[in-house]
């Protein structure tokens, strides 16, 4: 991996990281997940309640980086914990991303062979997508920024337009009564929704390449308030479209509301496909940080900066992916990998921030 | 291991070859200089270069002193109007005023240089290489019995072409001007088309063995001097015997010699030139060539004309927005219908569906086998079509196309279907303003049909995302190859897929780094 | 990686290369598909399923080269089975081709099949199929289903035309066209809805009404004619357009009113634990024929007036048709008052909607009925 202390991401593209980050495989689930837990068509306030929470997290986690501006969680970690238990927390950190970029290929693989291409075995389908992130994250930091600039404006295009070009089904009955049960099933479903914000974290990883390093509370705020917005927007229309009977029982409801209308006339009558296309560009990104993640910890550990790191994590993160053996267990996986991220990114930054604290001061007292 | 043992030998091969180089020149240099004797040295020049037939030596004496001058020059390339009414004139009827002594040595040089000769491209040379070459390049040289220097005068005047407009860059709207061979032609063009104090040319040499000369131009208020430094060292690096074209610089200072995406761009126009020069870009011309190289390049360049510039700013507008959207046709829509019919019939319309359905009954190939059919015909006609003499060359496309086309639909080796396709792509490459990029989309369309025909859309997309993580990984000179759209930089988008009034453009593009960011307007 | 060892970087590359080697796995190419375009579901005689399946021939259509005179633009292949999948891969043993069920539009069940087996499972294939899509109109057919995909008209695709004629929904005698997305939150809530019914009238498909799918056992149970169907659709508000009878003795010739928008508002009350509705309807039109002997000038005020009162009479009298056969005759609430009360009382909500239904037949519901006639066309009076 070449890149190197030198390479500058923009406080605009460090957005972008972030919010390419958190918009992954979540997002084609996502309305069933909430309203399992909830069981009410409230889970959009749910999703709201919790884009908070992590918002107010990633600017926590923002002044724990503006303390070492000059280094990765990977390096500030030790000089917080001490050398073996910082490494021992970045190995877990690694092990982490790399579980997640095998997760997030394995669904990919297994909805575009369900959607897509039902004949192709997996492996054909994962094995060029992985190659092609091995090519990209070689190109460093920098071109990894930049091609998400180039995914993000038409993600969002995509989605919105065919979002609102379903409106018409929309039916603002399914999603009455407000409040209807109270609040008490909301606060059920902050758990779930918050998984899908998962990703958050990683300024604690990019931080060390921004330009600017000061007045950017305003890069956690859109990193997690688009994405935030965007659940948002999605989970209301497909509730309100489907209403909550109907959700609970689809496996992909989001691809399923989408297919459930044809503009007649105009050039695809079906849009499928293109949200089929976005998705595959949003996990690719997803699994590309993921990756740069991954090979930048086993840099900095060991370091060193040799491309055998990213060489051999290729044939690790495939063979992670191919451990769940039917789509059950691939939804189990997602959930374990959640939990797990919940307690680390949720919890950990803010001990080491109050660990930092307590240092600065037994530093001032001295 | 077998490498690394062949690369020590090649190693080897190289040093000796270096020593014997070494061993020879002392030897050499001993029979280089000119000894002022007349007839000596035009034996030396004689044995040098006097087999050439087109070499002629002219001898006589000047004026009143009765010094023996002889000149040499080329046939056909030397001036010949300078020769007969300058050189021979000035010197057969040169008179120095009698001072009573002999004209010798300096005094004669003197009294030649500064009284005698009335021509303005005048230096001097000693060494027989340095005669030698300029003789070569067109310069006229003039041996003076007692001097050990020897004039060289003017300029070569050989028959070149007239300025008109360059056949692949045709506007409808702009100056019909375009670079031709001579390279001081070219750069007279050039200050002329930009009156600016600050226009920069310096000259440098390249070839080993013939030395043609090649100008590094630039502002010199508004270029990046580290963006200069990079191509000035990039060109000193070119070893290589003979430069024929501009694009032998182009293909040897290039970033990635693996990307289909061209990294220099090459021009016949000089208002184009300019253009990017005002940017902060730095321009190559090289002699004998009528392509201009301009460096760095971005992606947004290779789709946009100086037309661009020319219209007003709502036509430039929406008719950039053509181009992008021509380009993006002509690279995927093979692909897309490979895609869409192989693997994902439920994706398009029923009724369309039907259509397309229909038209195919009885096709005998699958859609992947019948489009790369009909692209490798097309590619074959294009190529045919550019080797053929102008008038048969035109009446070939428009029968390639039809006749042919209808043909084989006649005959159901393709369905009509995949003809207007086919049709449709070709025809959207034809507007993007550049060959190169054409060449580049043609090439990877094919890559694209093949990812198409493996994974349907899924290879679509991945093939988008392979060449996006390429493009995003190109650098020229320096600069990310595809700014301005990505490292977005609102004020780069003024002039990038769209273009605003030119009262709104007064700062020139950042990604330049230019020294001088205020248009003077 | 400039500087990667050639041989690696080269042997790389070429395993690369191997794996274009097997080609495509999933590619179909189109001309092999059968590209179903309807499904007809009845009742066999031996207490299987008889599925029809309306594929259609390309080249019979539109303006081809190959396209062969006097052929039908699709066919019909028919099997039994227990159910719907095996089904298909019996046909697949007649005719050459992959089903292709990405195009499907219609879904047709006979009378007697949904009488008998629920709604939800004969549709289940439909709904969990990757192909099929949520968009599939779905229909109950008086007679045999197969029948509905015939047609003696040349250059007709049964299942298309259907579809287009479900869609138009130009009158208020006809129901909104209902998809698979629609009934299946209903069918899993248990919530009663109606369905489209089509009949055969002289070897045409023809809609007529609806049928009546009870929430609890998600089978039909009854019937809506289409005049109950105009009552239908002014409750729910639903109706686009159509005309109402706008005069009361049968001495005054008909007139008849034009709708040309129409709202409709549930309003539950839950008063002490009882439960009552309040619905309002309003609507604008115009006069769009009027044949009245005595007639009387449509400038005049009095006579708009008149007309309106005329048709309001009429729509309440639909409605309050098709609430006593909702309520006593069939004992189902098909109006959506079961979702008002959901939404503005949930918690009483809670405690009825286990026997909904049942609740909904003894409960009163009021009407308030308010037309205006916004203009009447060309002529304003007749001269004498």
């Amino acid at each position: 991996m070449t890149s190197s202390p030198l390479d500058r991401i923009t406080s605009h593209q460090a957005v972008m990281f972030i919010t390419n980050f958190i918009f992954g495989a979540g997002i084609l689930t996502l309305p069933r997940t909430t309203t399992e837990k909830i069981k009410t068509p409230d889970s959009w306030i749910a999703i709201i309640v919790s884009g908070v929470i992590i918002t107010l997290v990633a600017i926590i986690i923002l002044k724990l980086c503006q303390r070492y501006p000059n280094e990765t969680f990977y390096q500030f970690n030790q000089k917080l914990l001490g050398k073996w238990v910082g490494s021992l927390l970045s190995l877990t950190v690694i092990c982490y991303y790399i579980a997640l970029s095998a997760y997030e290929v394995r669904t990919m693989a297994e909805t575009t062979r369900l959607f897509l291409l039902q004949g192709t075995p997996t492996w054909a389908i994962m094995m060029p997508f992985l190659w092609i992130g091995l090519y990209l994250v070689q190109g460093g930091v920098n071109a990894i920024a930049r091609l998400l600039e180039i995914i993000f404006p038409i993600t969002v295009l995509f989605l919105l337009m065919v979002m609102f070009l379903g409106i018409e089904l929309f039916e603002v009955d399914n999603l009455r009564p407000v409040l209807g049960s109270g609040v008490k099933p909301v606060l059920k479903g902050l758990t779930t929704s918050s998984l899908s914000f998962a990703g958050f974290e990683i300024l604690l990883f990019i931080y060390m390449f921004m330009k600017e390093k000061t007045k950017v509370t305003k890069v956690p705020l859109l990193g997690v308030g688009i994405p935030f917005i965007f659940y948002t927007i999605t989970v209301v229309i497909v509730v309100g479209t489907m209403s909550v009977d109907a959700v609970v029982t689809q496996t992909w409801p989001v691809l399923t509301f989408i297919r459930s209308f044809e503009i007649k006339g105009l050039l695809f009558e079906r849009f499928d496909s293109l949200i089929l296309v976005i998705w595959i560009m949003q996990i690719f990104s997803t699994y590309v940080i993921a990756l740069f993640i991954a090979t930048l910890g086993l840099n900095q550990i060991f370091s060193k900066n040799s491309s055998a790191f990213i060489y051999s994590l290729m044939p690790l993160i495939y063979l992670v992916s191919m451990i769940p053996k039917n789509i059950n267990e691939v939804f189990k996986m997602s959930d374990v990998i959640g939990n797990f991220a919940l307690y680390l990114f949720f919890i950990m930054p803010m001990f080491l921030f109050v660990i930092s604290k307590v240092k600065e001061r037994k530093y001032e007292k001295m | 291991m077998r490498w690394r043992r062949l690369n020590k030998n090649r190693m080897k091969i190289e040093e000796s070859a270096k020593n014997a180089k070494q061993d020879k020149q002392p030897f050499q240099e001993s029979i280089n200089e000119m000894t002022g004797n007349l007839t000596e040295d035009l034996n030396l020049i004689r044995q040098e270069i006097g087999h050439n037939s087109d070499v002629k030596f002219r001898e006589f004496q000047m004026g009143t002193t009765g010094i023996r001058i002889a000149i040499i020059f080329i046939d056909g390339l030397a001036d010949t109007d300078v020769i007969n009414n300058h050189i021979l004139v000035d010197l057969m009827w040169a008179s120095p005023k009698d001072t009573g002594h002999p004209l010798k040595n300096s005094s004669l040089k003197e009294f030649i240089k500064n009284q005698a000769l009335s021509v303005c491209g005048l230096s001097e040379a000693r060494a027989l290489k340095d005669i030698t070459s300029g003789i070569m390049f067109g310069s006229i040289a003039i041996l003076v019995d007692g001097l050990e220097d020897v004039f060289l005068a003017g300029v070569s005047n050989a028959k070149t072409r007239n300025i008109d407009e360059p056949p692949t860059e045709a506007l409808v709207h702009g100056p019909r001007v375009g670079f031709i061979e001579n390279l001081k032609d070219n750069t007279a063009l050039l200050r002329r088309h930009g009156k600016d104090q600050n226009l920069s040319i310096i000259s440098s040499q390249v070839g080993e063995r013939s030395k043609k000369e090649l100008v590094i131009i630039y502002m010199k208020d508004i270029v990046d001097p580290h963006l200069l430094e990079e191509v000035k060292q990039r060109i000193n690096k070119i070893k290589i015997d003979d430069v024929h074209d501009s694009s032998y610089i182009e293909q040897l200072i290039e970033d990635n010699f693996l990307s289909p995406f061209p990294q220099v761009q090459s021009t016949e126009r000089p208002d184009r030139v300019m253009g990017a020069l005002m940017e902060g870009r730095v321009a190559i011309l090289l002699d004998g060539s009528p392509f201009a190289l301009i460096v760095p390049v971005t992606f947004h360049m290779l789709l946009q004309s100086p037309e661009d510039y020319y219209e007003r700013w709502m036509a430039a507008t929406l008719i950039r927005i053509l181009r992008y959207f021509s380009a993006f046709i002509a690279l995927f829509v093979p692909s897309l219908y490979i895609a869409f019919i192989s693997f994902h019939p439920g994706l398009i319309p029923t009724k369309l569906i039907f259509s397309i359905a229909a038209t195919r009954e009885g096709v005998p190939f699958p859609p992947l086998i019948e489009a790369l059919i009909m692209e490798v015909s097309i590619e074959v006609l294009r190529e045919a079509g550019l080797r053929l003499p102008k008038p048969i060359g035109q009446s070939i496309g428009i029968v390639g196309g039809l006749v042919i086309g209808e043909a084989a639909v006649q005959a159901g080796i393709v369905s009509p279907i995949m003809v207007i396709v086919v049709a449709v792509t070709a025809i959207s490459s034809f507007t993007l303003p550049q060959y190169n990029v054409g060449i580049a989309l043609r090439i990877l369309r094919f890559a694209s049909m093949l990812f198409a025909s493996m994974f349907g859309l899924y290879g679509v997309v991945l093939f988008f995302l392979l060449v996006c993580s390429h493009l995003v990984r190109l650098k020229s000179f320096g600069i990310p190859y595809l700014s301005p759209a990505v490292s977005f930089r609102l004020s780069d988008w003024k002039d990038f897929m769209i273009r605003v009034p030119l009262f709104l453009m007064k700062r020139r593009p950042k990604l330049l780094h230019p020294k001088d960011s205020v248009r003077k307007r | 990686m400039k500087k990667c060892k050639p041989i690696l970087r080269n042997s790389f590359v070429s395993i690369l290369l191997l794996f274009l080697l097997p080609g495509c796995w999933s590619s179909k190419s189109i001309e092999d598909l059968n590209i179903a375009v309807g499904t007809a579901v009845d009742k066999s005689k031996d207490g299987k399923i008889r599925s029809t399946l309306q594929y259609v021939i390309p080249n019979a259509i539109g303006n081809s080269n190959n396209k062969l005179p006097q052929q039908k633009p699709y066919i019909n292949v028919s099997a039994t089975g227990n159910s719907l999948e095996p089904i298909g891969w019996e046909t697949t043993l007649r005719r050459e081709g992959f089903i292709s069920g990405a195009h499907e539009k219609a879904v047709i069940i006979g009378q007697n099949l949904a009488r008998e087996e629920p709604i939800r499972e004969i549709t289940d294939l439909f709904f969990r199929d990757i192909d099929i899509r949520g968009s599939t109109l779905v229909f109950i057919s008086k007679g045999a289903a197969a029948r509905t995909l015939e047609s003696k008209e040349p250059e007709v695709i049964p299942a298309i035309r259907l579809v287009e004629i479900a869609e138009q929904e130009l009158t208020t005698k006809a129901l909104r066209h209902i998809s698979l997305m629609k009934i299946w939150g209903k069918s899993n809530s248990q919530t009663s809805f109606l369905l489209q019914l089509i009949d055969i009238k002289k070897g045409e498909i023809e809609l007529d009404g609806a049928a009546v799918i009870k929430g609890r056992t998600n089978k039909m149970i009854g019937i809506l004619n289409k005049e109950e169907i105009e009552g239908i659709n002014w409750i729910t508000g639903e109706g686009k357009s159509g005309a109402v009878k706008a005069y009361q003795k049968e001495s005054d010739k008909p007139t008849y009113y034009q709708i040309q928008s129409m709202k409709s508002k549930i309003k539950p009350h839950v008063i002490g634990g009882r439960i009552s509705f309040d619905v309002k309807i309003e609507s604008e039109g115009r006069v769009a024929e009027y044949w009245n002997p005595h007639f009387k000038p449509a400038f005049k005020d009095k006579t708009i007036k008149q007309i309106e009162n005329a048709t309001e009479k009429e729509v309440r009298r639909l409605v309050v048709n098709t609430t006593q056969k909702m309520q006593k005759e069939l004992g189902v609430d098909v109006g959506g008052f079961g979702n008002q009360l959901r939404i503005k009382y949930p918690n009483v909500w809670k405690s009825v909607k286990g026997n909904w239904d049942e609740k909904f037949s003894e409960l009163p519901i009021s009407y308030d009925v308010s037309i205006t006639i916004k203009d009447y066309g060309m002529i304003g009076s007749k001269k004498n």
